[in-house]
């Protein structure tokens, strides 16, 4: 869902047209130093038609005013669409509704609107709106969008598992929650307020680059002071516009003007994408990736497995081992479960209701035993993990010939459920990760960027090994815990790998926090929201492809239009040197063939202003990005932007003398 | 030109491309072996550790030797027998070969005794060559190293680059030389009379092994103040394009020892092309010059037409400066060719190590432009490119550059009538640049002239080997992220050939059209 | 104090040890070169093979114009820029880099023939033989000069 705001929009051009001439004002260029070196030049040729005022003079002043005024607009209109882009996020997030109680009483209010502290209620079927703890009751949680579990846990008041998060739902009971934790808009506000204020900050490599801008323009005022002091030795002379005009047409106004404006409509490029950075070197870094590590729940698969196939062994038949599995899933409130009950429905049409057991007890799951199932009397039925019942069953119990059948189902990305009915293995149910559509093409890509992408999960290796073959992931992590994880990034980046990360989930927190770039859902816990860089309001794991687009398309942006600025300096020498010099020397050095002097030089600065707009919307679009490797990108865009750059400003330059010439 | 000058010119290249890889691995080999006993006892008598130095250290042990050097140079000329030299001339003179410019403000061969010339010259044809290496060798570190407190020791660099490498090719070098006709002896001065019952006084002295040293180091001190013009220093043809060869060997080589230390030999091997790319195109506009002009003034006839103009290229080049022909008489296309590579800060081959690392420099900042349009923060071989090493990367590159013109703009500016413009630039260029070379036998005779010569000097040497080694202290100390950006390929030297010119291209050029350019229409317009 | 000792074995090394030891093998093995390409008539040095001197004498070849008047040691010529009016056209009137050339180009020399021939009462073909035997596109002044003695 991207929101895109129009770049032609008459009102926001307005009120960038009304900042940029604010920022006329010296004082706000103290951060763009290039601009500022602009600015008084403009200030010296302007004082200098004190001195010698005539009509081409006063054009080259106004043209360097319009220069300054350029630069400003680029900054202006980035800014004003990016308060834009804010504004229309805030707008359209949509919220969850909580029931708040209030003195004994259900409200409905927003999410977004709870404050800590606020109590509210949540019932079987219910989304928990906000982080919290339970104050009071007892109940199974799905919490598998977050931690990728599939079980339900169980949540209760008390003091070991009482915390829950925002985002996962109650499956059974009824539970009393207090809000720890603000949510929703709230949250989104201060990140909105985080990125206006990471806005202002120049990152790492802006800041470096700033340097060579700076560089470069003190080098250029040593040169064009030394070639009045040259000009006077050997008895030229040269007039302090024209040196002014050489000087602001050298120093790289361009990507000088235009390097705030790339920042941030980096940032609000993201955020189309409604991904909140928490600061700008994020974006950067994301640009850099070259590990990306995920889970597999939520990234590669939908969040629960469904059950696709019951495989019985001798001498059970697949009905027997059908309504086994039924029976033992009756209470089970997991996608996992009711996946279970609807094919056995499908294949042998059961009905729960017209099942008649009696003094059924049911056994929910449990971490420590890993099973759940159904006792009624004569009868004890179990299913779970195929490890946790082998470890129910004595060893010889279990029959050998599911062993083929188990190693199948994990070769293929299943997840094996073995069904024991009194302690005689039944079969097992194969259950099937749903495999999100159109994945094979995002990693395909990030293959070519040359992003190496790693899966966590806490299969077996069989199963990982199978799903990372078809979607075409270059490793896995099986039987990952937290502390795996943070190891293997510790391990990547210690190769000198730059490592991104999505998760949500408490436990991904320390690896997000180690990670280079981590990207949170923002269903995550609070903990994993604290701890990444980025959040990713639409809770879609894969979006990270994007993020790293737009992290390479602000550096791109970036290196293009400085190869573009210095490159364009080849042709304005070839314009104004000739110009100035050219009494010098007997025959015509005007290599270009411009009008005059005076248009030359003229034509120089209108272009070197012009130039400003021309290439702000790219700035604010970004250099587009192909997955194609380095070598090629280098090659492409050295054409476009370093051979562009130094043809462009030739046209440019020739046509504008011509127009000069013929019209005005 | 002459079929056989193509052929010559073709087969001094291959020489170059065959040779020196192969000295280049000899370097790799004589720079990481392990300390011997001999070597370990020389440490041991010396007193010095040869634990790895931070860059500080580093830098403290280098500025030693240059002081130490400073100082015993100075003793040597004010003590010197031969003529009187005043203090500030000896500060310029002691600058002038510690900095490996060996700007002679005086002709050697009249004003220094055999001992000054052996003592004081000769080792700092050494020295100054083995310092410029040493700081390479930290840079090299810097780069292939990880995660390192430490940039290598300093006195074992500075030690086996004078006597594993300089000193045995040297001795070759010298002794072939004197094979030719130069002349090697201790004799002072020999009175004959000529054929015509004239006197004449031939001037006699251990030429031949400072001649070698100063190609070979890239100091290009010359015994007489002819230089390699005297034929007493570079007697037929021959030793011509064998000197010319010497004076580009050690800087080649040094691109390919690069390569291997770093392990990518393609590295060292598109460093390599992109100097001889430059040098190739330089040397055929300025022939071209020459060939317009036609002239044998201030030429040998013995070197040729191909041959004189050769190593007044190599020499400008590199760092060395030294001189075979009358650079004035030249045409002003070809010394303006000359003067541009001065400018460019002697990467194209440079000075023993000094031109490896400024190409070194300039390949960081390539890296830096142009590594953000892959879409990933600039790195150099793993290392990235942030503002702490890009401060100190311009700092190096564009100092030097602003030191030339204020220095021309002041000298101007005061107003010294007798000098074009083009002198002042060239003879700056050459200073600032530490190359030695000069035009219109430059020379200057007040002290203040003395003084401000020798700082610039010293600011050319030191504002870039200064930044080089904190540079190296902090890629070193860095980690290495994933190379993503080639600069294998001939793509990165063709970016990093126009990153050169562009840099200097947007300082200079219009210096140069000022200077010798217009010089140049001129000319054209006399000879047509 | 160990800087020191390293400096000063350096010193030693590079500044007496090698330019001995190459004085040193060179007069073992290259005498004649080392002291200066010495070049004998009736067992008198004449000159050096490798220096310019000056010919006045009509029955000599001539060699180029020297900046420093022949004088083999101080020689500080400022050369001529091309921009000068002054600045020579002819080969017989450029000055060398050195001013010691030994050397002058055929062309050159074919100039001085008659001169010489008409001094020493030869045909001109006989020294233009003597200068074409050379096989170079130059010829070293003070050794044909020998050569024309011993005709």
């Amino acid at each position: 869902m991207k929101s895109k705001v129009s770049v032609l929009n008459a009102s926001l051009l307005r009120k960038a047209t009304f900042e940029a001439l604010l920022a006329l004002n010296p004082l706000r260029l103290t951060n763009n130093p290039v601009i500022l070196c602009t600015w008084l030049g403009a200030l010296i040729a302007t004082a200098s038609l004190a001195w010698h005022f005539s009509v081409f003079e006063l054009q080259v002043v106004l043209w360097l005013w319009i220069t300054v005024f350029f630069a400003n607009l680029a900054e202006s209109l980035a800014t004003c669409l990016g308060k834009a882009q804010v504004e229309s996020l805030r707008r359209s997030k949509i919220s969850v509704v909580a029931r708040r109680f209030v003195n004994n009483r259900e409200e409905h209010v927003p999410a977004n609107a709870l404050n800590v502290g606020d109590i509210v209620v949540c019932e079987a079927g219910d989304y928990i709106p906000a982080d919290g703890d339970v104050v009071e009751g007892i109940a199974s949680v799905d919490e598998s969008a977050i931690t990728g579990e599939s079980a339900p846990v169980i949540r209760e008041s008390g003091e070991d598992r009482s915390s829950v998060t925002g985002g996962t739902r109650v499956l059974s009971d009824r539970l009393l929650i207090r809000v720890t934790f603000e949510s929703g808009q709230s949250f989104l506000n201060r990140m909105i307020s985080l990125i206006e204020s990471t806005k202002r900050h120049k990152t790492p490599n802006e800041q470096a680059l700033s340097m060579l801008l700076i560089a470069l323009t003190v080098v250029l005022i040593v040169s064009v002071f030394s070639i009045y002091v040259f000009a006077q030795y050997i008895g030229l002379k040269i007039s302090i516009i024209s040196l002014v005009a050489l000087w602001i047409c050298l120093i790289p106004t361009t990507i000088g003007s235009l390097l705030i404006a790339i920042r941030i409509a980096g940032m609000d490029r993201l955020l189309q994408f409604n991904v909140v950075a928490k600061n700008g070197q994020a974006i950067e870094t994301a640009g850099n990736t070259s590990i990306l590590l995920f889970d597999k729940t939520g990234t590669i698969t939908l969040g629960n497995r469904m059950a696709a196939e019951f495989i019985p062994c001798k001498p059970h038949s697949t009905k027997e081992l059908a309504h086994a599995a039924f029976l033992a899933s009756l209470a089970d409130e997991t996608a996992e479960g009711r996946s279970i009950m609807a094919l056995a429905k499908e294949h042998y049409q059961f009905d729960e209701n017209s099942q008649s057991i009696v003094d059924a007890r049911f056994v929910a799951f449990s971490a420590s035993t890993r099973v759940s199932g159904i006792d009624f009397p004569g009868n004890c039925i179990r299913k779970g993990a195929v490890d946790a019942i082998k470890a129910q069953t004595k060893k010889d119990q279990f029959p050998q010939e599911l062993e083929q059948c188990i190693t199948n189902v994990c070769q293929q990305g299943g997840t094996p459920l073995a069904v024991i009915k009194n302690n005689e293995v039944m079969g097992i149910i194969y259950l099937k990760d749903i495999i999100k559509t159109g994945l094979k093409e995002r990693f395909s890509k990030l293959y070519q960027m040359g992003i190496k992408t790693v899966m966590m999960t806490g299969d077996n290796p069989l199963t990982a090994a199978a799903i990372t073959a078809e979607v075409g992931i270059s490793d896995f992590m099986a039987e990952a815990t937290p502390e795996t994880k943070l190891l293997e990034i510790k391990r990547a980046q210690h190769q000198g790998h730059l490592v991104a990360m999505t998760g949500d989930g408490t436990n991904d927190a320390p690896a997000l926090a180690q990670s280079d770039v981590g990207l949170v859902m923002s269903s995550g816990t609070q903990e994993a929201r604290e701890a990444g860089y980025m959040i990713d309001l639409d809770n879609d794991p894969s979006k990270i492809l994007d993020v790293i687009t737009t992290g390479k398309e602000l550096l791109m942006t970036r290196g293009a239009l400085t190869t573009f600025s210095l490159a364009n300096d080849v042709a304005k020498y070839f314009a104004i040197l000739p110009a100035m010099f050219g009494s010098l020397f007997a025959f015509n050095i005007d290599l270009m063939g411009l009008g005059s002097a005076q248009s030359a030089i003229l034509s120089s600065v209108i272009y070197n202003a012009l130039i400003i707009v021309f290439l702000t919307p790219l700035a604010l679009k970004g250099v587009s990005y192909k997955a194609l490797p380095s070598r090629i990108v280098l090659r492409n865009n050295m054409l476009i932007y370093g051979l562009g750059g130094i043809v462009a400003p030739f046209v440019g330059i020739k046509l504008i003398d011509y127009l000069v010439r013929h019209w005005v | 030109m002459h079929l056989y000058d193509f052929y010559l010119g073709a087969g001094f290249i291959g020489l170059l491309a065959t040779s020196s890889p192969l000295l280049g691995a000899y370097m790799h080999f004589s720079f990481n072996r392990s300390i011997g006993p001999a070597e370990a006892r020389l440490y041991r008598i010396s007193q010095l550790s040869t634990a790895p130095m931070s860059w500080k250290q580093y830098l403290k042990a280098l500025l030693s030797i240059q002081l130490m050097s400073l100082i015993f140079m100075m003793a040597i000329f004010l003590l010197n027998s031969k003529a009187p030299i005043s203090l500030d001339l000896a500060f310029n003179l002691a600058t002038s070969f510690i900095t490996n410019t060996a700007w002679q403000n005086i002709p050697g061969e009249s004003h220094l005794s055999h001992f000054s010339q052996m003592i004081a010259i000769t080792t700092q044809n050494f020295m100054a060559p083995a310092v410029g290496t040493a700081a390479l060798l930290a840079l090299t570190r810097g780069i292939f190293q990880t995660d390192s407190e430490t940039i290598g020791n300093f006195w074992v660099d500075f030690f086996r680059m004078i006597v594993f490498i300089l000193l045995p090719l040297s001795l070759l070098l010298a002794l072939f030389l004197v094979s030719q006709g130069s002349i090697q002896n201790l004799a002072s001065t020999l009175e004959i009379s000529t054929l015509e019952g004239a006197k004449q006084i031939l001037p006699m002295g251990p030429a031949a092994s400072q001649t070698a040293i100063a190609a070979l180091g890239g100091n290009g001190a010359g015994f007489f103040s002819q230089n390699l013009a005297h034929p007493f220093a570079n007697p037929t043809g021959l030793t011509n394009w064998v000197l010319a060869f010497s004076v580009m060997l050690i800087p080649a080589s040094l691109a390919h020892y690069y390569g291997i230390q770093i392990g990518s030999k393609k590295v060292g091997w598109v460093l390599f092309s992109v100097m001889l790319c430059f040098f190739i195109a330089f040397f055929a506009i300025s022939f071209l010059g020459t060939q317009q002009l036609n002239s044998l003034e201030g030429q040998e006839i013995r070197f040729g037409n191909l041959g004189s103009l050769l190593i007044a290229h190599a020499a400008t080049a590199t760092a060395n400066g030294t001189m075979n022909i009358a650079p004035e008489s030249l045409s002003p296309l070809s010394s303006a060719v000359m003067m541009f590579q001065m400018m460019l800060g002697e990467i194209i081959f440079g000075g023993s190590g000094t031109g490896l690392y400024g190409l070194l420099l300039f390949s960081m900042l390539t890296v830096f432009i142009a590594g953000l349009m892959i879409g990933r923060d600039p790195e150099y071989l793993g290392k990235k490119i942030q503002s702490a090493e890009l401060k100190w990367i311009l700092f190096a590159l564009m100092l030097p550059s602003c030191v030339t013109l204020l220095g021309s703009a002041y000298t101007c500016w005061v107003g010294s009538t007798d000098k074009t413009l083009f002198e002042i630039l060239y003879n700056f260029a050459s200073n600032v640049g530490t190359n030695g070379s000069a035009l219109s036998g430059f020379k200057f005779d007040s002290s203040s002239d003395n003084i401000m010569f020798g700082v610039a000097m010293w600011v050319g040497r030191l504002s870039t080997l200064i930044p080089v080694l904190i540079l190296a202290g902090i890629l070193s100390s860095k980690k290495r992220i994933e190379s993503i950006f080639e600069v294998s390929t001939p793509l990165f030297g063709l970016l990093l050939t126009f990153v050169i010119l562009m840099i200097n291209g947007l300082t200079f050029l219009p210096s140069l059209l000022l200077g010798p350019l217009n010089e140049y229409a001129s000319l054209l317009e006399k000879l047509s | 104090m160990g800087p020191i000792l390293l400096f000063i074995g350096i010193i030693a090394t590079t500044g007496v040890f090698y330019p001995l030891a190459v004085t040193g093998i060179s007069w073992l093995v290259f005498p004649d070169q080392a002291n200066g390409s010495l070049v004998k008539k009736d067992g008198q040095i004449v000159g050096s093979e490798l220096i310019a001197q000056e010919f006045k004498d009509p029955k000599y070849f001539w060699a180029r114009p020297s900046a420093s008047n022949y004088n083999a040691i101080p020689s500080e010529a400022r050369h001529l820029s091309p921009l000068d009016p002054e600045f020579p056209k002819n080969v017989r009137d450029t000055m060398s880099a050195s001013g010691l050339d030994p050397h002058i180009p055929l062309e050159m020399a074919y100039e001085q023939i008659p001169r010489i021939a008409k001094a020493r009462a030869l045909k001109p073909e006989q020294i233009r033989d003597l200068v074409d035997k050379a096989e170079k596109p130059y010829i070293n002044v003070l050794m044909m000069n020998l050569e024309l003695d011993r005709i």
